[in-house]
């Protein structure tokens, strides 16, 4: 999972979605919270 | 809650399951005045693991979407100054082949709704070890 740090997600939720769509592991956790 | 949550259902996850085949995604929404890209940047920061990746939802796209698929009520989840729904305080799980990212297998919460458990670390850390062995990892 080697990238930038963090990527802007725009109003079509990429790359999120790129990415969610196409990885491999077998659980996925998606957390969505504030960075403070 | 919020760090404490990115804590508790990704950090010591991942610290608890060192070989498990799993990745977290962590989507830093802001909600609070304090949060801006450089505070999602150092959250990354404290985040940065092999399995993790951060996306930073400036405009709240993604968690409107999240918010109207999960059926999050805007009263509890509302910052201040804008009426929309948003979901954020909100921990998602998914199998391998879920490739329907509105459609979470699991998900816990901090908010104020009823229709799906409250946060807890254990219970989420035994969810994530169950869905680990229905894959035979």
């Amino acid at each position: 999972m080697a990238r930038g740090l963090m990527r802007a997600i725009e109003a079509d939720h990429q790359p999120l979605l790129d990415y969610f769509d196409t990885a491999s592991a077998h659980v996925r956790i998606l957390l969505l919270t504030s960075p403070t | 809650m919020c760090l404490a949550g990115a804590v508790g259902a990704g950090a010591e996850l991942l610290a608890a399951m060192p070989t498990a085949d799993l990745c977290a995604y962590y989507v830093w929404v802001p909600m609070l005045p304090s949060d801006d890209r450089n505070a999602a940047l150092a959250a990354a920061h404290r985040f940065s693991a092999p399995r993790a990746a951060h996306y930073w939802d400036s405009r709240r796209h993604f968690s409107r979407r999240m918010a109207m698929t999960l059926a999050i009520d805007k009263r509890p989840s509302g910052a201040p100054g804008d009426e929309s729904p948003f979901a954020w305080d909100v921990y998602l799980a998914y199998r391998r082949g879920n490739r329907d990212i509105a459609q979470p297998d699991f998900w816990m919460h901090q908010l104020a709704v009823e229709h799906a458990p409250r946060f807890d670390s254990d219970e989420w850390q035994r969810r994530i070890a169950a869905m680990l062995a229905e894959s035979g990892v």
